[in-house]
C-alpha cells in the first residue's frame, strides 16, 4: 500500500485556465486536470458514474465536475484493478460539513466491499483525493493531492490521512 | 421431472452440478463428460423460464436466486468443456471455456457467497497455472461520452442502479453507445482474461501462446522484427 502526498493547483484557478466555470464546494475532477494544455484532455474515470449514483442516493452533495462550455467524457480501462476518481473537498466543503470525509469513505468503502464480492484474488484500488487547507490568520490557502493504491480495506488509513493534513 | 416445491429446484440443481463435478477430470470418459454437458444444457434453460416466471411476478428474491443457479449451471459446464475441447487438441476453445466457467462463480458467489463455491474458484485459478502457459494478457483504455444503463434504458448515472449489481434476477452494466479506442496496454491481471497475447512472432517464426506450435504465415515476417498478436477488449 501507498499513500503519497504532492502539491497540487489550485482549483478555480485552474478551471479558469482551462475556460471553465470552477467548481463549487466537494466535486469529483477529471484526470488530467493538473497538467491538461486544454479541457479536450480531460477525461473522467468511469468509477464517477457509479460514485455519482452513491453519493445522490445517500445525500451527499459530491457531484461529477461537468462544467456547461464542456462535456468530459468518461474513461473505462479493462484492469481488474478499481481505479476511482479524483475526489475534491475544498476548504468551505470542509467546513460547513465536518462529517462529510466520514461519509464519503464510508459510501465508497461499502461499495467496494461489495464490488470486489467473490474475487478470487485480492482487489486493488486506486483512488486520488484534493483537498483544500483550512485558511487561518497565519495561514494562506493551501491545496494538496493525496495518491492511494493499496487494497480495498486499507482505505481508513487514507480517510485518516486527510483527516489529519485538511 | 417437474420442479413443484423449492426444494426440489434445490435438489436438481445440486445433483446436477455434483454429477457434473465428478466427471471434472482430464481422465473422466469423453462421452460422460458430454453427457452431463447436455444435462447442464437442459438445467439452464429450464432455470431460465423459471427466473423469467419469478421476474414476471415480481418475485425478486425467486428470480436472483434462479439467476445464481443458472450461474452455478453454467460455470459447472464451462468447465466440462474445457475438459472436452482439451481432449479435441482445441486450447484456444478450452481456455475461452476455462474464462467463463471463472466468471460465472465470480458473479455467483457475488450474489450470494458460499464457501464451496469459493473453493472451486479457487480450483479453476490453480487449473488455470497448471493447464495453461502463462499468458501475456491485454487491457483497452478507451472513452464515452454516454452510456446507458441495462436495467431502465436511461442513461447511466442518472437513474439508480449500479452496474454489477443484481436487479430481479439481471445484472445491471453500462452499455456503451460509443467509444473512443485510446490505447492499449499489457497488464498483469485484466479484467477480462479472453484479451491477451495470442501469436508471437520472432526470428521470422510465429507461434501460438497455448500451444507452443508454429502457426504457419501466408506471408512472410520480417525476422529483423518481433510481432505480436492478439485480443483485445473494446
Amino acid at each position: 500500500m501507498t499513500i503519497e502526498l504532492t502539491d497540487f493547483v489550485d482549483v478555480e484557478q485552474r478551471s479558469l485556465e482551462l475556460g471553465l466555470t470552477p467548481p463549487e464546494g466537494a466535486c469529483i475532477l477529471p484526470r488530467h486536470f493538473a497538467d491538461a494544455n486544454n479541457a479536450e484532455k480531460l477525461e473522467h474515470e468511469s468509477s464517477a458514474l457509479d460514485l455519482k449514483i452513491l453519493f445522490r442516493q445517500s445525500k451527499i452533495p459530491i457531484a461529477v465536475y461537468s462544467p456547461k462550455e464542456y462535456q468530459i467524457p468518461y474513461r473505462t480501462e479493462n484492469d481488474i484493478t478499481w481505479v476511482g476518481p479524483l475526489l475534491f473537498f475544498s476548504a468551505s466543503a470542509l467546513s460547513q460539513d465536518p462529517n462529510l470525509i466520514n461519509l464519503t469513505f464510508g459510501v465508497i468503502g461499502n461499495y467496494l466491499t461489495d464490488f470486489f464480492k467473490g474475487w478470487a484474488r485480492p482487489g486493488r484500488v486506486k483512488l486520488s483525493v484534493v483537498f483544500e487547507t483550512t485558511i487561518t490568520k497565519s495561514t494562506t490557502k493551501t491545496t494538496k493531492r493525496l495518491d492511494f493504491d493499496g487494497p480495498a480495506e486499507n482505505l481508513p488509513y487514507l480517510m485518516q490521512k486527510l483527516k489529519e493534513l485538511k | 421431472m417437474e420442479w413443484t416445491t423449492d426444494e426440489s429446484i434445490n435438489r436438481d440443481v445440486r445433483s446436477t452440478f455434483n454429477r457434473a463435478l465428478y466427471h471434472a477430470y482430464y481422465t473422466c470418459g469423453i462421452e460422460l463428460q458430454q453427457e452431463n454437458i447436455r444435462a447442464l444444457d437442459s438445467l439452464y434453460s429450464r432455470l431460465i423460464i423459471l427466473r423469467d416466471e419469478a421476474i414476471s411476478r415480481t418475485n425478486e428474491p425467486r428470480a436472483n436466486a434462479a439467476l445464481r443457479a443458472m450461474l452455478i449451471t453454467s460455470g459447472a459446464k464451462n468447465f466440462l468443456e474445457m475438459w472436452v475441447r482439451l481432449k479435441e487438441d482445441d486450447p484456444t476453445e478450452a481456455w475461452l471455456k476455462l474464462v467463463a466457467a471463472q466468471e460465472a462463480f465470480t458473479v455467483a458467489q457475488r450474489i450470494c457467497f458460499d464457501p464451496l463455491t469459493d473453493n472451486l474458484a479457487q480450483h479453476l485459478l490453480s487449473v488455470q497455472d497448471i493447464l495453461f502457459p502463462p499468458q501475456i494478457f491485454a487491457s483497452s483504455g478507451y472513452t464515452y461520452s454516454k452510456a446507458l444503463c441495462t436495467i431502465c434504458n436511461v442513461t447511466y448515472g442518472e437513474c439508480e442502479h449500479i452496474c454489477g449489481r443484481l436487479y430481479m434476477g439481471k445484472i445491471c452494466q453500462r452499455e456503451i453507445i460509443e467509444a473512443n479506442l485510446t490505447e492499449v496496454s499489457v497488464v498483469e491481471h485484466p479484467n477480462d482474461k479472453r484479451c491477451r497475447i495470442t501469436r508471437i512472432g520472432t526470428n521470422g517464426k510465429v507461434h501460438c501462446t497455448l500451444t507452443r506450435r508454429e502457426v504457419p504465415q501466408e506471408t512472410p515476417i520480417d525476422p529483423e522484427h518481433d510481432y505480436i498478436s492478439g485480443v483485445i477488449p473494446y
